[in-house]
């Protein structure tokens, strides 16, 4: 266990990173079991308010690889969380990969499909999806033998392959070991205290479809013997009502725009989440005390990527800083930050840039080619972003540089959410903070951003905001 | 269910969206979600939460007619009319 400040203990290691050998279970066995349950008749999932246990979600795999075509990778889109599951078991015992498309869209597919000729895609219900074999998705029969333990899959089998969506360029392909991505799972679930002795329930409101719904709502809880939920609750009453068929206790893993929806909508959370998670854009410090006060809960947010998976977890309510998990480390080395160590198999480079307080510890400063230079002085994006949520009465802002790359002086443009307060007075606060070259022109008061699906903003969305009257 | 409230639930909309149309511009029987105005489900909470303020109830999704409800701004409105409490 990395050894910190008096109070890393609370804002990073919630409870503690004790389970040993256990944790390091590794890349030179047999293999990874498929399931970490300690009991195969404890539940592995929940759905529609049945447990479903580590043996009928084997028996499930297995019938379903029996019956997967004989290619060589599979796009997973089953809507049900724990037919994913039973879908990503299932193409582990037939060695085959499951692909995780940048997105869910049809183009987004068909390119998938074109660089794997060998893809089909798996489904559970209805499919708009043309030109790929389609797999409807069936598991065992109610009278089929429940197997007694869990099959072992080589650890340096491949067992994901996540591709990276297209803002910086093409897709691009970030293949995954079935050992990383465990190792990964046990690295994060330690961070969270985790304790297969006392295993609950996972819920989760984002789909399993990229790494951090993989890693945090379906691997985590397989690893680590607890539930997943195979229903992923959409509006606050739906997280509410899903709570209630739950055993108390269950961590939910979210985002940021869920949170901010919990909170407006007074969800009512009973039972209590033992933990909340969010990941995808950084959680601004009072929504996560807010957050906190009234779901009872700790909240801890997850850093990582899409090339590294989780990495890092910060306690948002206490402090700005990161601490990694449990072995990994940053270091500077030739103007970028490296990440290495724990479940990662090389190192890697971080998309964002950070201030490196130790080679455990970080601050994020935005992302990377968001930084600034106007007139020699340099500020990121992200930092911009950051005070302008920060002001009074700011719901929600983004920052752009609507000219990039032209010779004359660059002008950063703000769209922000702020009812009942003026551009000029937003504008007035913001001065005494920044150097005067950064303050937004314009700043443009707008009802909401244009937020896509993930919760991400489209560039051009935002100029087509900027450039209404 | 009164054509006011149609209105009323079209002005939301775009208001609460920030859609770059006039709220009389919404065809009342035209899908709101991918085809017709191209909302996605971001949108949906947003929607979600401007109609609990502004309505008293909250939306579920495993409302079995979820689907309908959400089939086009007349379908929205008419369940807003049984379901409101404000």
């Amino acid at each position: 266990m990395r050894v910190g400040t008096s109070d890393a203990a609370d804002a990073g290691t919630p409870i503690g990173e004790g389970h040993g050998g256990w944790l390091k279970a590794s890349h030179d066995g047999a293999g990874e079991p498929l399931l970490g349950h300690l009991d195969l008749a404890a539940p592995a999932a929940w759905q529609a308010g049945q447990a479903l246990s580590a043996a009928r979600l084997l028996a499930d795999a297995q019938a379903l690889a029996a019956r997967l075509p004989p290619r060589g990778a599979v796009i997973n889109l089953c809507t049900d969380r724990y037919r994913f599951a039973v879908g990503l078991l299932a193409a582990l015992l037939r060695r085959q990969v499951s692909l995780l498309p940048p997105s869910g869209s049809g183009a987004a597919l068909e390119e998938l499909a074109q660089c794997y000729p060998e893809t089909y895609c798996l489904v559970d219900g209805a499919s708009q999806v043309s030109g790929l074999p389609l797999v409807v998705w069936s598991g065992a029969a109610a009278d089929d033998p429940l197997p007694s333990s869990s099959p072992l899959i080589p650890a340096d089998q491949l067992a994901v392959i996540a591709f990276t969506s297209g803002s910086t360029g093409d897709p691009q392909p970030h293949p995954k070991c079935w050992g990383t991505l465990m190792a990964g799972a046990r690295l994060t679930g330690q961070r969270l205290g985790l304790d297969p002795q006392q295993a609950g329930a996972v819920l989760a409101t984002v789909p399993p479809q990229h790494m951090y719904g993989l890693e945090l709502s379906v691997l985590l809880p397989l690893v680590w013997g607890y539930a997943l939920c195979a229903e992923r609750p959409f509006f606050p009453a739906d997280v509410s009502a899903a709570l209630t068929t739950l055993p108390a206790g269950a961590l939910l893993v979210t985002t940021p725009f869920h949170i901010r929806a919990l909170l407006e909508e007074g969800a009512d959370m009973a039972p209590p989440p033992r933990l909340l998670l969010s990941a995808t854009a950084p959680l601004p410090s009072a929504q996560a005390q807010r957050a906190e006060q009234e779901f009872r809960a700790p909240l801890l947010e997850i850093y990582g990527s899409t090339e590294t998976g989780a990495i890092a977890t910060r306690r948002s309510a206490l402090g700005a800083q990161w601490q990694t998990l449990a072995g990994i480390t940053l270091q500077r080395r030739g103007g970028q930050v490296w990440v290495e160590g724990g479940h990662l198999e090389g190192a890697a480079t971080l998309n964002d840039e950070v201030e490196l307080i130790d080679e455990g510890e970080f601050t994020l400063l935005g992302r990377r080619g968001d930084l600034l230079n106007i007139a020699g002085k340099r500020l990121s994006l992200g930092e911009l972003t950051g005070r302008l949520l920060a002001l009074s009465g700011v719901e929600d802002a983004a920052v752009l540089v609507p000219e990039a790359g032209c010779e004359r002086v660059e002008r950063i443009a703000a769209v922000v959410v702020a009812p009942g307060r003026s551009a000029a007075e937003l504008l007035a606060e913001l001065r005494g903070q920044i150097d005067p070259v950064f303050l937004p022109r314009p700043l443009k008061l707008v009802a909401a951003l244009p937020r896509s699906a993930t919760g991400k903003l489209p560039r051009a969305a935002l100029l087509r905001l900027l450039g209404e009257p | 269910m009164s054509e006011m409230l149609e209105k009323e639930v079209a002005e939301l909309i775009v208001e609460t969206l920030n859609l770059e149309i006039e709220a009389d511009a919404i065809d009342p029987q035209q899908p709101l979600f991918r085809e017709g105005l191209g909302l996605d489900s971001i949108d949906a909470l947003e929607l979600a939460m401007a109609i609990s303020k502004r309505y008293g109830f909250q939306l579920r999704s495993d409302d079995s007619d979820n689907a309908r409800i959400f089939s086009s701004l007349s379908a929205l409105a008419n369940h807003i009319a049984r379901q409101r409490t404000a």
